[in-house]
C-alpha cells in the first residue's frame, strides 16, 4: 500500500529514476547512501516543527476564545455580527484542517527526501543526486577538486553520521554575517555536500586516494591538447617497438636456415 | 567523439516512462550494454531552445497573478532571441533585444556541471543544465534553459571537461608501462628500437655473406 502510494506520487511528481553514474572506467562505480540516522534525525527535527506549529495554533485559538468574551461588546457595533463570527470559526477549522493535512505529506517528503539521495563516485568524478520536488543533481570531476571536509555537529556525532563536503574552485562567499555567509556557502554551486553518511571518513579516504593520482593545480590545465598529442605518439613508439622485434626475429630465422639448421 | 558512459541504459518498466526502484524492485533494471551514448552532431545542431520553454515562462510568470505580463515580456523576448551555438572546443549562448547578453566559455575550464528541475520544468520535460567555472561569481557562470536533450548535453560536456574523458590528466606519464610492469620512457624506447632495427641490419648481411659463401662452395 505504502509503496504503491509512493509509486504513485514518484510518478505524479516525474521524479527521474536513479541516477546514471558517471563515465568512468568499469567496476569503479561506488554508490553511497545516506544513513538510516539522518532520516530518524530529520525525522526528530520535523517532530520538533510540527510540535511547535501545533503549539502555536493552540496559543492563537485560546487567544481568540478567551478575547472572543471582551470582544462581544466591539463585535455588537458591527452590523454583521454573525458573519463575522462565522467568518472567523470557518478560518480556524480551515487552518486546523490545512495543519492535520500537511501532516502525511510533509513526513512523506521527509522519507522520500532521505530515500531519494545518491553519492556516486567513480574513478574519475563524483555525481550527488538530491531533492524531490526540486531535484537536484551535481557532477564534478576529481581533476577540478579543490579540497574534501567533513562537517559534524554534537548530535550528529552522537548518531554516528556527519556531512562530507567537496569543494571546487571559485565562488567567492560575500562578505557579512558569518550566519549569512554559512547560508550562502550551503547553496554554493561549487560544494558538493554527501549529507549524513555514516562513512564519511571511508569516503573521504576513497576521495583522497583519487585525488593523489592528478598531481597538477586542478585549475582549468588543459590536459585534453596534451592528452591528444601524447596518446598517439605513445601509440606509434610501441608499434615501431614491435615492429622492429618482429623484424629481427624473422631475419633471425632466416639466418638459421641459411645455415642449414 | 564521445565517449559512451559505461555504456549505461535504463530500462522502463513502466509505459509512462518514469519508472523508479524504490523498495518495489519491479520498476527498473540497469542494464550494461554498450552503446554510443552521444552524436557530437546531434549536439552542434542544438540552436534554439524548446517551446515548452516558453510554455514554462508563461506558467512561471503566472505566480505573479494579474500581473503576469510584467515578468512574461522579457521572458517572451528572451525565449525568441536565445541561440546556443556548441562547437567542439566551447558553448556560447546568447540573448537580449534591448540590452544584449552573449556567454562563451570552453569546455577545459568549466568546473561543475549541475542538472535542476522543479516539478513544472519536469512535466514539460525540462531541465536546467547549470554550468560553473572557476570565476569568483556565485551562480552558475551559464544556464541552459529549455533544452529537452539535457541529460545528453551533461554527458557531452562530461565528457569534454577536464578529468572526464578517458585517461585522466595523470595517467599519462612521461613514462611508459611496457607488458609486466617495465617501465620504459619515449627515449629509451626509440633508442631501443635504433638497436633492435641495427642488429637486424647485421644479421641481414651476415646471413648475405653467409648465402654468398654457400653459393662459391657449390659453385
Amino acid at each position: 500500500m505504502v509503496e504503491q502510494l509512493k509509486a504513485l506520487v514518484l510518478r505524479m511528481a516525474k521524479v527521474p529514476p536513479e541516477p546514471q553514474p558517471p563515465a568512468g572506467s568499469e567496476g569503479s562505480v561506488t554508490i553511497f547512501r545516506a544513513s538510516k540516522r539522518f532520516f530518524q534525525l530529520n525525522l526528530v527535527r520535523w517532530a520538533l516543527a510540527q510540535i511547535s506549529t501545533l503549539i502555536g495554533i493552540i496559543v492563537a485559538l485560546t487567544f481568540l476564545r478567551a478575547g472572543g468574551l471582551g470582544m462581544e461588546a466591539v463585535l455588537e457595533r458591527f452590523p454583521h455580527e454573525d458573519l463575522v463570527l462565522a467568518l472567523i470559526t470557518t478560518a480556524e477549522f480551515f487552518g486546523i484542517g490545512l495543519f492535520i493535512l500537511q501532516l502525511p505529506i510533509s513526513f512523506f517528503l521527509v522519507l522520500l527526501d532521505w530515500e531519494l539521495r545518491w553519492y556516486i563516485v567513480t574513478d574519475r568524478s563524483l555525481r550527488i543526486r538530491e531533492g524531490v520536488v526540486r531535484v537536484k543533481e551535481m557532477t564534478m570531476t576529481f581533476a577540478n577538486v579543490q579540497e574534501v571536509s567533513i562537517q559534524q555537529g554534537p548530535i550528529q556525532r552522537l548518531l554516528g553520521i556527519s556531512d562530507l563536503k567537496v569543494r571546487t574552485a571559485g565562488g567567492g562567499a560575500g562578505s557579512g554575517p558569518p550566519a549569512k555567509q554559512r547560508q550562502q556557502e550551503a547553496q554554493s554551486l561549487h560544494i558538493g555536500y554527501f549529507h549524513g553518511v555514516d562513512n564519511a571518513g571511508a569516503i573521504r579516504d576513497l576521495i583522497l586516494e583519487r585525488l593523489k593520482q592528478l598531481r597538477d593545480a586542478g585549475l582549468g590545465d588543459p590536459d585534453q591538447a596534451r592528452l591528444e598529442k601524447v596518446r598517439p605518439e605513445l601509440e606509434s613508439v610501441s608499434a615501431a617497438l614491435l615492429t622492429a622485434a618482429r623484424g629481427l626475429l624473422a631475419e633471425a630465422r632466416a639466418l638459421r636456415q641459411s645455415a642449414g639448421g | 567523439m564521445v565517449e559512451t558512459p559505461q555504456g549505461w541504459e535504463q530500462k522502463k518498466g513502466l509505459g509512462h516512462g518514469n519508472g523508479h526502484g524504490l523498495g518495489s524492485g519491479l520498476v527498473y533494471t540497469w542494464v550494461m550494454e554498450n552503446k554510443p551514448s552521444v552524436q557530437e552532431s546531434d549536439i552542434f545542431a542544438i540552436s534554439r531552445p524548446a517551446p515548452a520553454l516558453m510554455t514554462y515562462y508563461f506558467l512561471s510568470s503566472l505566480l505573479l497573478g494579474p500581473l503576469f505580463f510584467f515578468p512574461l515580456i522579457p521572458l517572451y523576448f528572451r525565449y525568441h532571441t536565445l541561440r546556443y551555438s556548441f562547437d567542439s572546443e566551447g558553448i556560447s549562448m546568447r540573448w537580449g533585444i534591448l540590452f544584449r547578453r552573449e556567454i562563451n566559455l570552453t569546455y577545459a575550464r568549466i568546473q561543475d556541471i549541475h542538472l535542476r528541475s522543479n516539478l513544472v520544468q519536469r512535466w514539460l520535460g525540462l531541465a536546467r543544465v547549470e554550468v560553473q567555472t572557476a570565476s569568483g561569481s556565485a551562480g552558475a557562470e551559464m544556464v541552459l534553459e529549455g533544452l529537452l536533450e539535457y541529460e545528453a548535453i551533461r554527458d557531452y560536456v562530461y565528457g569534454r571537461m577536464r578529468g572526464g574523458h578517458g585517461a585522466g590528466a595523470s595517467s599519462v606519464p612521461s613514462a611508459q608501462t611496457v607488458g609486466g610492469g617495465v617501465v620504459l620512457d619515449a627515449e629509451t624506447t626509440s633508442r631501443l628500437i635504433e638497436t633492435l632495427e641495427g642488429v637486424t641490419v647485421e644479421i641481414r648481411e651476415l646471413r648475405g655473406t653467409l648465402e654468398r659463401r654457400a653459393g662459391e662452395a657449390d659453385g
